[in-house]
């Protein structure tokens, strides 16, 4: 039966590459343009949204590829751009020095030194207003007026980029979930925009990337997200979450509550995290916690804020860290240096940062028990309960050579782990008994056979092995 | 089960999450762990993998839940990002990439 195991297709292969490669949804997590899981991790950078209406500027500090890089130097993966839209409309009197097409054109270069160093770019409706009323605040929901409106041209703009998301509307608040998906009229008698609306307006120029919804109560409130969500043709639907520690959010008890059966469901990006104590305690309790639960989260805000006001992250533009953001910059290190985990399914397939191609899988069929690396890390081997050793490759790596077994067991699933030897010339399997057998890799000669000091005959209780670093013997484990 | 770099002794990884060192001949007992998820009464815990320094390492559960621990006075290692399974399989075993 490892004769059979061995001619299961295998699945097509994926590798990363550096920089952005795309983001899209998958089920409720991202992934790049290879296929592999995506969380961003990073920072808003604010100023595009109010600059411009005040009539002072576009940006608030500098945006020259410098301060861009300084950003990266973070290792952060995104970037969220708070916009105006009545900047980027050119409306409501705004000058034209600071919208229309000059504000279209600053936010592209913008976009455009993001992606350079490697940084998706999170494009957020952050100020409106109805009407004449020029766009100067947040406001309880997206306008009718002109939401819609610059979500087709900004959409539409950005159409061709892989490396976007788009921010629907910032921190929808003092509203209904009706309200939320499908409009109303507000209290002071202005019609919004429901998400459904912002969603229908950005498909309707064709473009595909991911979009996020973000929740009621200036975007701390997920609790009714997963009924009222928008229907999304595209498929790419997420939702945004912002917790503060003064927010109404603000307890492990309550992501857990809320945030988590949504994280269950779709990608959750919490596209503003902070504190207003210049200290980093609460950020990083949310991350360890969004850190298990694939929760994606960008700090607020990559300004030279006070930490106890914005919350600014840095105290100069050459990321310098605040007493808060230093505990950003460090989580989002610890990230990056992160030891790279790799998970075996019972279907064979292994899981992980880098994408895995196996050469034998079984989906549908627990059968896979354990596996093995390359002292190089490169790939690896799977054993099949029936003491099939399969190889496997990690990224671009090639395919290790096929094992040379010296048993098997033909229709019982009966083997348990299985063990690479240092060299890399073979390795062991052990079987439920206790018995341990050698195989070679490639054209490699057999290791030679081992003494037991214990072995438990008709018993299946072995279950775990481990060979010393010299590979001269080892230890089993029983149950 | 996972041994040290050095030789000279391991973890034992129980079905509860429990990591619990072990030493070969004579040599100290290896330190013990600070576990960031325990699976209390339930059987869950499939496989554990050391850091390549020993400082600390992982657990995995059978949903494909990754658990970070950290040896003796070290930090532990950060969480890696939640394992999606395909529908009814069950995570067997984790392993550290180069």
């Amino acid at each position: 039966m490892v004769a059979s195991l061995l001619s299961t297709p295998t699945p097509p292969a994926h590798a990363s590459a550096a920089g952005p490669t795309g983001v899209r949804v998958v089920g409720n997590h991202l992934v790049d343009g290879s296929g592999t899981t995506l969380r961003l991790v990073g920072a808003n950078r604010s100023g595009l949204e109010y600059a411009c209406a005040q009539g002072w500027g576009l940006f608030d500090g500098p945006s020259d590829q410098t301060s861009v890089d300084a950003m990266a130097a973070w290792h952060m993966n995104a970037v969220r751009v708070p916009l105006n839209e009545d900047c980027w409309l050119g409306i409501n009197g705004v000058s034209p020095a600071y919208s229309g097409t000059n504000y279209q054109a600053a936010v592209h270069h913008y976009v455009d030194e993001l992606h350079a160093d490697g940084l998706i770019a999170i494009l957020d409706l952050h100020w409106s207003a109805p009407g004449t009323t020029r766009a100067l605040s947040q406001q309880p929901m997206a306008d009718a007026d002109h939401s819609p409106a610059f979500w087709s041209s900004v959409a539409g703009s950005f159409r061709a980029d892989p490396n976007v998301v788009f921010d629907l509307y910032n921190e929808p608040h003092d509203i209904s979930w009706s309200c939320w998906r499908d409009g109303c009229t507000t209290s002071t008698g202005w019609p919004t925009a429901g998400m459904q609306q912002l969603v229908d307006a950005v498909r309707a120029t064709g473009a595909t990337q991911p979009v996020l919804a973000a929740g009621l109560g200036w975007a701390g409130d997920l609790s009714q997200w997963l009924t009222w969500a928008p229907t999304d043709p595209a498929g790419q639907l997420a939702a945004s979450a912002h917790l503060y520690n003064f927010s109404g959010c603000n307890t492990a008890a309550c992501w857990d509550q809320t945030v988590a059966p949504v994280a269950a469901k779709v990608p959750v990006v919490t596209g503003e995290i902070g504190e207003n104590d210049c200290a980093h305690g609460f950020v990083d309790a949310y991350m360890a916690w969004a850190d298990r639960h694939g929760v994606s989260y960008l700090g607020w805000s990559w300004n030279t804020a006070d930490c106890a006001g914005g919350p600014g992250m840095i105290s100069t533009y050459d990321g310098a860290p605040t007493s808060f953001g230093v505990g950003l910059r460090s989580h989002f290190a610890a990230l990056d240096e992160a030891p790279a985990t790799y998970v075996l399914d019972g279907y064979g397939a292994l899981h992980g940062p880098a994408a895995v191609r196996s050469s034998d899988a079984w989906p549908g069929w627990n059968i896979a028990r354990s596996s093995a690396l390359l002292p190089d890390g490169t790939g690896g081997y799977v054993l099949d309960g029936w003491g099939g050793v399969h190889p496997f490759a990690i990224g671009t790596h090639p395919m290790p050579p096929s094992a040379t077994l010296s048993a098997g067991w033909d229709q019982w699933d009966i083997a348990r782990a299985v063990a690479v030897l240092p060299t890399g010339a073979g390795g062991y399997v052990l079987d439920g008994w206790g018995g341990v057998h050698p195989f070679a890799i490639g054209t490699n000669p057999m290791p030679p056979s081992v003494t037991l000091s214990a072995y438990w005959a008709f018993h299946d209780i072995a279950r775990g092995m481990a060979l010393t670093a010299d590979g001269t013997g080892g230890y089993v484990l029983d149950g | 089960m996972a041994l040290t770099a050095d030789g000279a002794g391991g973890y034992v990884l129980d079905g509860w999450g429990g990591v619990h060192p072990f030493a070969i001949g004579t040599s100290p007992l290896p330190a013990g762990v600070a576990l960031s998820t325990y699976w209390l009464n339930r059987d869950v815990a499939r496989s554990m993998v050391l850091t390549t320094d020993g400082t600390g390492g992982y657990t995995l559960a059978e949903d494909g839940t990754v658990a970070p621990f950290s040896v003796g006075a070290a930090a532990a290692p950060p969480a890696s990002a939640p394992v999606t399974l395909p529908a009814n399989a069950v995570a067997r075993a984790i392993v550290l990439g180069g």
